[in-house]
């Protein structure tokens, strides 16, 4: 495979043929990482070719100050950020009271409880639970747990996108990881997580 | 540390961002705390459940290359091709806008100060008249592309010979003179709208720039054919068109002293001033500075914010 540095550089003199290999490459990455912040395939779908038109209008100007995967996270980080504060998203969970949360949740579809490890079994019924969790947050807090968990951006990274002071960052994120965990595991956390790692194909308990 | 302020600080202490104090509080806690140690166990799952959920990568939704495709393709396409589609929208505005920002300012002081100034303006009025008169059906006839090669040439015309006739001063006045009295059939009609969208075309910074001025007035004479023939004009200066633009200090002193100095540029201007033959004929000379202040002052500042607004446009 050719390194990703070899295909930027080959791209930046003009080669169409190079940055179509880095599309390939990544435009699934890309497109699941929107999937996520956006909730919907049309959304997504546009978001990621946002993303990779704003990468080729850019190309000049990168530098390989960090790799290009990393780069192109940012940029989906960004035209996410801006197509959440262009549409309204439909009603979400405020992480400030507890009782809205139960309702919106029920509202959405998921149990304001813990799911029952049947629930959980079943693998794609997982994917779609924790899907549906996440797009249950507020957007503000959404961004940051994407940013962090989903695509590892740093602090400071999730800081610059969102415009905001790390303290912030710390608060959103610590505060959306504990309703996430809240959900996900619980007094039947066992089942929970360990099916869900099973069917993940992770290591387990 | 209670575990309340110990709980909001999992998060960060699972990524390392505490502060060492923070941290070291957040361990002291967890060293006696059951419930925050299993609280901070849950949260390092939530994380990896999250991480290894995440790895897996979605089918692309039908149409998604397709789509992306034509994206890089409009992308690819410099700025100057893309512009096209844009520029007839861009020019029409630029029209509009020159001719709503100038109509309130600029006709007002050129036609005051030029009319009290000049004799030639009351006779470029009765040629006009005149002209009217006597060639109507012509006019009528050339009238069409007439108005539209003015708005393609006849605009830059207005910048070109003013400066061209700022350095050419005996000369080409005289060709210009004659050959120009059949703009004076047009603008006795529609002299505003036609300067103004002449302005505006000209503001685009496309159309004839390049050529010379009298290139360009041989381009006019013969845009209206059968005009005015020369003999007919009743003096050299009375004359064009935008003959309230055009009346620069080399211009009157030509009609009132017959000055031969070709000096270029503005040294013909602080000539005037300075010279004992511009003291002999203060009437004249101070009117006509003052008349060439006052023409470019509001061209300067009426071009201004059309030059800078351009940019953007694209």
């Amino acid at each position: 495979m050719i390194p990703d540095d070899e295909l930027v550089a080959r791209s930046q003199k003009g080669d169409m043929e190079a940055f179509t290999l880095l599309v390939e490459r990544y435009q699934k990455m890309l497109y699941t990482v929107a999937y996520r912040f956006l909730g919907n395939p049309e959304d997504a779908g546009d978001a990621a070719q946002e993303a990779l038109v704003r990468a080729y209008k850019n190309l000049p100007g990168f530098r390989g100050q960090c790799s290009f995967k990393t780069w192109l996270q940012h940029i989906i980080a960004n035209v996410c950020r801006d197509a959440l504060r262009r549409i309204s998203r439909r009603p979400t969970v405020s992480l400030d009271g507890m009782q809205e949360k139960e309702g919106e949740l029920r509202k959405t579809g998921i149990r304001g409880d813990a799911p029952s490890p049947e629930e959980i079994f079943l693998a794609r019924e997982g994917e779609e639970y924790i899907h549906n969790l996440i797009q249950a947050l507020t957007p503000e807090y959404r961004m940051v747990v994407i940013m962090r968990d989903i695509q590892g951006l740093s602090y400071d990274e999730i800081a610059a996108v969102l415009g905001c002071s790390l303290g912030t960052v710390k608060s959103r994120l610590s505060r959306a990881r504990q309703f996430l965990r809240k959900h996900l595991i619980t007094g039947r956390e066992h089942y929970a997580t360990q099916s869900v790692y099973i069917s993940k194909g992770g290591e387990g308990l | 540390m209670n575990c309340n302020n110990c709980r909001e600080m999992l998060s960060s202490y699972i990524d390392g961002v505490l502060t060492t104090t923070e941290r070291l509080a957040v361990e002291k806690h967890l060293r006696w705390c059951d419930s925050c140690r299993q609280e901070l166990d849950a949260l390092r799952r939530t994380v990896d459940l999250l991480k290894n959920w995440s790895e897996e990568e979605m089918e692309l939704p039908a149409g998604f290359s397709e789509g992306l495709r034509s994206k890089l393709e409009a992308a690819r396409r410099p700025w100057y091709r893309r512009l096209p589609q844009w520029l007839s929208l861009a020019a029409a505005l630029m029209i509009v806008v020159a001719v709503t920002a100038s109509a309130g300012y600029l006709p007002s002081p050129f036609q005051l100060r030029s009319r009290q100034d000049a004799s030639m303006l009351f006779q470029e009025k009765t040629e006009q008249v005149r002209i009217m008169e006597a060639p109507a059906p012509m006019v009528m006839e050339g009238e069409p592309p007439a108005i539209y090669n003015d708005l393609e040439n006849k605009g830059p015309v207005t910048e070109k010979t003013f400066s061209e006739e700022r350095r050419q001063p005996v000369q080409p006045l005289k060709e210009q003179g004659v050959k120009t009295t059949g703009q004076a059939v047009l603008n006795s009609d529609a002299r505003e709208t036609i300067y103004q969208a002449g302005s505006g075309a000209n503001s685009r910074g496309q159309g004839a720039n390049p050529a010379n001025g009298q290139d360009q007035q041989a381009g006019e004479g013969e845009q209206l054919p059968g005009q005015k023939p020369p003999e007919e004009a009743p003096g050299d200066n009375g004359h064009n068109v935008e003959g309230e633009f055009f009346i620069t200090g080399e211009q009157a002193e030509e009609e009132t002293t017959v000055s031969p100095s070709i000096t270029p540029d503005n040294e013909t201007d602080k000539k005037d001033q300075d010279t004992p033959d511009a003291g002999t004929l203060p009437a004249v000379n101070i009117n006509s500075t003052e008349l060439q202040q006052s023409l470019t002052v509001p061209e300067k500042v009426y071009e201004e914010p059309e030059t800078t607004s351009l940019p953007p446009l694209p």
